[in-house]
């Protein structure tokens, strides 16, 4: 009976990790580099870039979000950015699984990334962008996973997070930074809104994973005693709606290539309210 | 509400006690301390458990309070726990039926609340665990009401799977044993069924009645992600003291 039991789990086992070429066996054992030491890159980063500030003369502006587009192939991706500059988006928000984390996906990337004088992109990472050791390229190329940007209307200005949990976690040093930014800056704004790549909540069964439980509850309660209006995720390919107090859940749906539902977020700022659509391409 | 539900539970294992004298019956205290750190909360973590189990004939119920002494909001409630077990035997093989409540108020105005089934089967030197459990998140009715929201109170994740399996050294008739369990639960917390915490356990009988044990827990983030970290990890120590 026991020797049944240990051949089954080396069975499993056996499944688990003969998968296809996408993933990266070597990161289930341990990721590449600690979400601390991406966090602490991106902080020197951010030291000497600064923190973006959009300023626009609209009291009503938009900014249109994507995840999961897995570069790769580019057909959605190119649907998505003739949408953002038809739609005249103020900034656009890459979050996570941009690509799949190879160099010659980053290449890709970095070639088709729109312009800066044509349109501010954001980019955080996810857990496939780090694939392949491809947080090097995703530095390289773009600089931090972890900052804010804030946009100044003539009525009020909006705070926007972008967070790194690209490894299933904030760690500690950025859940302190978060606090901190929530702590100093949330009264200054009008909106606040969080990115991040791993969904938070189970809604469906997947073999994706979210964040732990505890890190969940630690965040939530500083979500809803800051006030944070709405937190942006993608990770789970499919879209949902979760509403707890005044903070919004989002989850969108990948831009991958070959999805049927594939789509993008669009959120309209006003000087009344952040409404949001999900949009099917 | 909870406070008043644990007390009619209090009053009735003490009055099962009163009872029992013709049937076979067992009492057991378990108390326990975690020590720990993790990269989401102010670390290092102090928690103190006590759990109360009332075994008559084939029906257990245990109740569990958990006191996290290190948060800076202290709440007055305590985790909570309500656990019924009714043994079976199926084909000559012992498994337990468990149906419990779990109640975790983490902030003042946040509490997380969960309830499900699990089966348990054990083998010489394996134990087995799997259920499945709603998870529901939820505001406190006086937070909603001060705060004038407007929007929901709840999030609910149903169906997530527990699951634990445990490796023994020794079969339970040593006095010490020596275990390596997988695992996504713990008394007072169910992770997702994609975060599995790995267990190392020692436990050493004293006399049949009285038994101390030891239990290094690891928990690490983004196993299904394909991209780990370290999450946090903490010791547990504490007794299980049997009075039949």
């Amino acid at each position: 009976m026991q020797n049944s039991i240990i051949k089954t789990i080396c069975l499993l086992s056996y499944l688990v990790f003969s998968s296809c070429e996408k993933i990266d066996l070597r990161s289930a054992l341990m990721s590449y580099e600690k979400v601390s030491e991406r966090f602490d890159q991106s902080m020197e980063w951010n030291t000497r870039q600064g923190y973006p500030k959009i300023v626009t003369s609209d009291d009503a502006y938009k900014i249109m979000v994507m995840a999961d587009s897995h570069i790769g192939s580019t057909e959605n991706y190119d649907l998505f950015i003739k949408d953002v500059l038809q739609k005249k988006s103020l900034a656009v928000v890459m979050n996570g699984d941009i690509t799949t984390g190879r160099s010659e996906d980053y290449n890709t990337l970095s070639a088709i990334r729109p312009d800066k004088n044509d349109i501010e992109s954001f980019l955080t990472v996810g857990n496939h962008d780090l694939y392949f050791n491809g947080w090097e390229e995703f530095y390289a190329r773009f600089g931090a996973s972890v900052y804010y940007f804030t946009v100044k209307s003539p009525l009020a200005s909006d705070l926007f997070i972008c967070l790194d949990s690209g490894s299933g976690t904030l760690g500690e040093k950025q859940m302190q930074w978060l606090k901190r930014i929530l702590e100093n800056k949330r009264k200054e704004y009008r909106h606040c809104v969080v990115f991040t790549h791993v969904n938070f909540f189970r809604t469906r069964h997947t073999g994706s994973t979210n964040l732990l439980v505890e890190e969940l509850h630690t965040l939530m309660h500083m979500f809803h005693e800051y006030q944070v209006n709405m937190i942006i995720t993608g990770h789970d390919h499919i879209k949902s709606v979760e509403v707890l107090g005044n903070t919004t859940y989002l989850t969108m749906d990948a831009l991958l290539d070959g999805n049927e539902q594939a789509g993008y977020l669009l959120l309209h700022i006003d000087e009344k309210e952040l409404n949001y659509t999900f949009v099917n391409l | 509400m909870f406070l008043s539900v644990r007390i009619i539970l209090i009053m009735l294992i003490l009055l099962l006690i009163c009872m029992s004298k013709s049937v076979k019956s067992q009492f057991q205290i378990e108390l326990y301390e975690d020590i720990g750190r993790y990269n989401s909360v102010a670390s290092p973590f102090f928690k103190t458990a006590a759990m109360v189990s009332f075994q008559c004939d084939e029906y257990v119920v245990s109740i569990g309070n958990q006191w996290n002494v290190s948060k800076k909001d202290l709440i007055s409630v305590p985790d909570l726990f309500i656990n019924y077990t009714h043994k079976f035997v199926v084909f000559k093989q012992a498994i337990d039926v468990q149906a419990f409540l779990l109640y975790i108020p983490f902030t003042p105005p946040l509490y997380e609340l969960d309830w499900g089934v699990l089966a348990a089967y054990s083998l010489q030197r394996f134990r087995f665990k799997l259920g499945t459990h709603f998870r529901m998140y939820r505001i406190s009715r006086t937070a909603f009401e001060e705060n004038v929201l407007h929007h929901k109170r709840n999030i609910f994740e149903y169906f997530n799977m527990m699951y634990l399996v445990t490796y023994y050294i020794n079969r339970p008739d040593k006095r010490w044993n020596v275990g390596f369990s997988l695992t996504n639960i713990d008394h007072f917390m169910i992770n997702q069924e994609t975060n599995p915490v790995f267990n190392l356990q020692m436990s050493y009988d004293i006399v049949p009645t009285f038994k101390l044990f030891l239990e290094g827990w690891y928990k690490s983030a983004g196993a299904f992600n394909l991209s780990v970290n370290p999450f946090g990890f903490f010791i547990r120590s504490g007794c299980v003291c049997k009075i039949q």
